[in-house]
């Protein structure tokens, strides 16, 4: 694999929106990916490298770290009927209840600034948690349905597309 | 119809408005039950960008409107009615921004706020005119899809 290259000028810190995560609203087989984290203004993804450091009885200390369950939460993700990632979630959790589902949904992490244009590193994890943790608001305001999302399954990278706000994964098949 | 018209469209269905004779842009007639609206510019509040790239930014239309009613030095059931009529416009404009009857400026119509306040008497002339002023604020939200 040829070395990963941002494609941003440098000089110029990658902006924020150049790092998407979406959820795939369609079928497995034929994916439509829709953006996590309209209207909110502050997520991050969170590693946890589950790392442990232990020093033996000569002083030598050894460290341990496996790969990271990488989670992130959206808040304070107000209802929208354009927001295809929220009414799906909606669906499952609020409506159905249905815990299996939110446990498999699949997850599209997009690194936009990194790669070309035509072809942004991304990862796809299939069988990711999403989790809403709340549902309402204050008085005045808009129904919220803040949300976490943990990413899970067997991990897949490739490049992904964008046009016309249509986002096309393609894994890649030397890995 | 632009946000100034809209304005003032709307403020002229203020039941009360039937005494003017005539309503301005940018101009007071002389003439005792006449008023003029005084745009001041859009002020931009507030903006934010989420982390997809979309803007939402708040708005605001400042106005002044004018009104000239008749008071003779000393009158004081003049100045009575002039201030009870300046103050029943602001608590219909008060009214019509929370009931949702007041006209839409931005995308998300539930957000907006006009307001109309401090009015009160800005000068008189001994010719028998009082020169009232409210201030009239439009607070709206326009969104931006990623730019």
């Amino acid at each position: 694999m040829p070395e990963n290259t941002f494609n941003t000028p440098a000089g110029q810190t990658v902006e924020r929106e150049l790092l998407v995560a979406l959820l795939n609203t369609g079928t497995s087989a034929a994916p439509v990916w829709s953006p996590f984290g309209t209207g909110v203004e502050d997520s991050s993804m969170e590693y946890d490298w589950q790392d442990e450091s232990k020093k033996d009885i000569l002083g030598n200390t050894k460290t341990t770290m496996r790969k990271p369950i990488i989670k992130q939460s959206f808040e304070p993700c107000e209802l929208d009927e354009g927001d295809e990632a929220l009414k799906k979630i909606w669906e499952l959790a609020v409506k159905e209840q249905n815990a299996a589902a939110l446990c498999n949904m699949d997850v599209l992490i997009v690194h936009l600034y990194s790669g070309t244009a035509a072809a942004a590193f991304a990862e796809r994890y299939p069988a990711s948690m999403v989790k809403p943790t709340g549902l309402g608001g204050e008085g005045g305001g808009f129904v919220g349905m803040p949300i976490e999302v943990t990413c899970g399954g067997k991990r897949a990278v490739g490049t992904c597309s964008k046009a016309d706000g249509t986002y096309t994964f393609t894994e890649d098949t030397d890995a | 119809m632009n946000a100034l018209e809209k304005i003032r469209e709307w403020v002229k269905t203020y039941p009360g408005f039937g005494i003017l004779n005539d309503f301005q842009i940018d101009y007071t007639d002389q003439v005792p039950n006449t008023a003029g609206m005084f745009p001041d510019g859009l002020v931009e509040v507030s903006r934010r960008r989420d982390i997809n790239g979309n803007v939402t930014v708040v708005n605001q239309y400042n106005f002044a409107i004018h009104y000239l009613f008749e008071k003779a030095p000393g009158d004081d059931e003049g100045a009575k009615i002039n201030a009870d009529w300046v103050s029943e416009f602001q608590e219909w404009v008060q009214t019509q921004s929370v009931m949702g009857l007041a006209p839409v400026f931005g995308d998300r119509p539930r957000r907006e706020v006009i307001k109309a306040q401090n009015g009160a008497l800005y000068e008189t002339d001994r010719e028998g005119t009082a020169l009232y002023v409210v201030q009239l604020s439009v607070q709206f939200v326009k969104k931006y899809g990623r730019v």
